[in-house]
């Protein structure tokens, strides 16, 4: 199976010290991965590598083959549009934009697609997320576990190949957790979107989870 | 007297590096700003900014108004007083062109979006930075300057010029209205003739320069202390606050450069 995604030798130092080393993952088309660790500071580093936002300081990022850490700003940006999500363990919903112009968001500024093309995408959306009754609210009037459901489709209204999770279980109860863990699982199954979780909780709710690795410093 | 030699260098080297950054934001500005029509961004764009103009124009209109009206009437009364006794009261027109037009208007509208919008930029700016906003934008391939700034510094541009021309329209009236108060009877139209004698075209050229020049340098300042926001919440208050007394110490200093040329050069 072809890589998506693959990360050779990586290591990033904050100052002096390490915080990731030799760090080594591959994940393949719908595949589902979970990297583990003891650090809130670990995993926001290795979303923000995966993102571009950060460069390593050693080894390679590739992307469908390709070393992302020669490419210009603009090139990581399109990649980002195109082939990626994100979803923050902070939510991260524009807070003064509704629930429907949040996920239609990267739609709106990225794609050519017409207005109806937009609201018809943002419905099913919705309607697969089970929260169209909250298009209309902004994100500050939500519950969390609505938000966090908000900011996954969102990721995956632009149809990525891949989607990237920031703890994503950050602050839910068991069942919004529940909730939660269903939906990412369907998004999967379902579209065929590799799934990465950056998460300190090893716990049970990521039973449906294909490979788990565990992130070192040394 | 080496501590403060070190404290003067410091502060020199801050505001060097500060005016810098600013700078190259607005080159970035500029950049996304000749990006952003061939993309299907704009649509995105120019609904944040009609959004900006809302908040930074028409809900600053009853201020304005308020400010302009004082000012205009303030004006009038203290040179008015002042030019009767010599037998000058008809030189109340150059003095309203050279206070308003080139002076007050544009002085008094820039303070006035630096505390509601300035301020208002930095804050939004800085907490969508703390609750990790900004990269969740990067992450769907948005540019932030092109997402936050762009619309910003166009809305401020906008505001400027528009509130700039209402601000001397109103402070005319004003003074219009205490010159009745006072016991003068003229007429409106003879009024604005008094002033339109002394309106060259030059006064407008200065006026609309300095409308300009704060209208870039607002936004600019209030983005760029928004987005050096770094993690903590308590960042914000502190950059609001230095928002403020930056983008008022530019502008003063731009208007007194911009003031000096004009009188120099024009």
């Amino acid at each position: 199976m072809n890589n998506i995604l693959e990360f050779k030798n990586i290591g990033y130092k904050d100052s002096s010290k390490f915080l990731v080393k030799n760090f080594n993952l591959s994940v393949c088309a719908g595949e589902t991965v979970a990297a583990f660790t003891d650090s809130r500071d670990e995993y926001s580093i290795m979303l923000k590598l995966c993102a571009g936002l950060l460069v390593p300081n050693e080894g390679e990022i590739f992307f469908f083959g390709k070393n992302i850490n020669i490419f210009s700003a603009l090139e990581i940006r399109k990649l980002r549009s195109e082939r990626m999500g994100f979803v923050f363990s902070k939510v991260a919903l524009i807070n003064n934009m509704c629930v429907a112009d949040n996920i239609a968001l990267p739609l709106r500024y990225n794609t050519s697609r017409t207005e109806d093309e937009i609201k018809n995408t943002v419905r099913e959306l919705l309607a697969e997320g089970g929260i169209s009754c909250y298009a209309d609210k902004f994100p500050y009037e939500l519950p969390l576990g609505v938000q966090k459901i908000v900011s996954t489709l969102r990721a995956v209204s632009a149809s990525p190949a891949i989607v990237f999770y920031d703890e994503p279980m950050f602050g839910l109860d068991e069942s919004s957790s529940k909730i939660f863990a269903d939906l990412v699982k369907r998004i999967n199954s379902e579209k065929g979107v590799a799934t990465v979780i950056f998460s300190c909780q090893s716990d049970r709710t990521w039973s449906f989870i294909g490979k788990k690795i565990y992130i070192s410093r040394e | 007297m080496g501590n403060v030699a070190i404290f003067i260098g410091r502060q020199i080297v801050g505001a060097v590096i500060y005016l810098y950054g600013l700078l190259n934001l607005l080159r970035s500005v500029l950049g996304a700003f000749f990006t952003v029509s061939s993309s299907p961004a704009q649509r995105v764009v120019r609904e944040i900014t009609l959004k900006q103009i809302i908040f930074t124009a028409i809900d600053a209109v009853v201020i304005v108004s308020f400010i302009a009206l004082g000012m205009g009437g303030v004006v009038i009364i203290q040179t008015f007083t002042q030019l009767s006794k010599f037998g000058a009261a008809d030189l109340i027109g150059k003095i309203l062109v050279i206070v308003f037009i080139r002076e007050f208007s544009s002085v008094f509208t820039a303070l006035l979006i630096i505390s509601r919008s300035g301020s208002a930029m930095t804050t939004e700016i800085g907490n969508m930075k703390v609750s990790q906003e900004i990269d969740a934008i990067e992450s769907m391939g948005i540019d932030p300057v092109q997402f936050l700034v762009l619309p910003r510094t166009i809305a401020v541009v906008t505001a400027m010029l528009c509130l700039t021309v209402y601000f001397n329209l109103a402070a005319v009236l004003g003074g219009y209205i205490v010159t009745l108060a006072i016991g003068v009877n003229i007429k409106f139209f003879m009024f604005l003739e008094n002033f339109f004698k002394y309106l060259t075209i030059k006064d407008i050229i200065i006026c609309s320069v300095k409308s300009l020049c704060f209208g870039l340098v607002i936004p600019l300042v209030g983005c760029f202390n928004g987005l050096s926001v770094r993690r903590s919440p308590t960042e914000v208050p502190a950059k609001t606050t230095k928002t403020v007394m930056d983008a008022v110490l530019i502008c003063i200093l731009v208007d007194a450069l911009l003031t000096a040329v004009s009188y120099i050069y024009l």
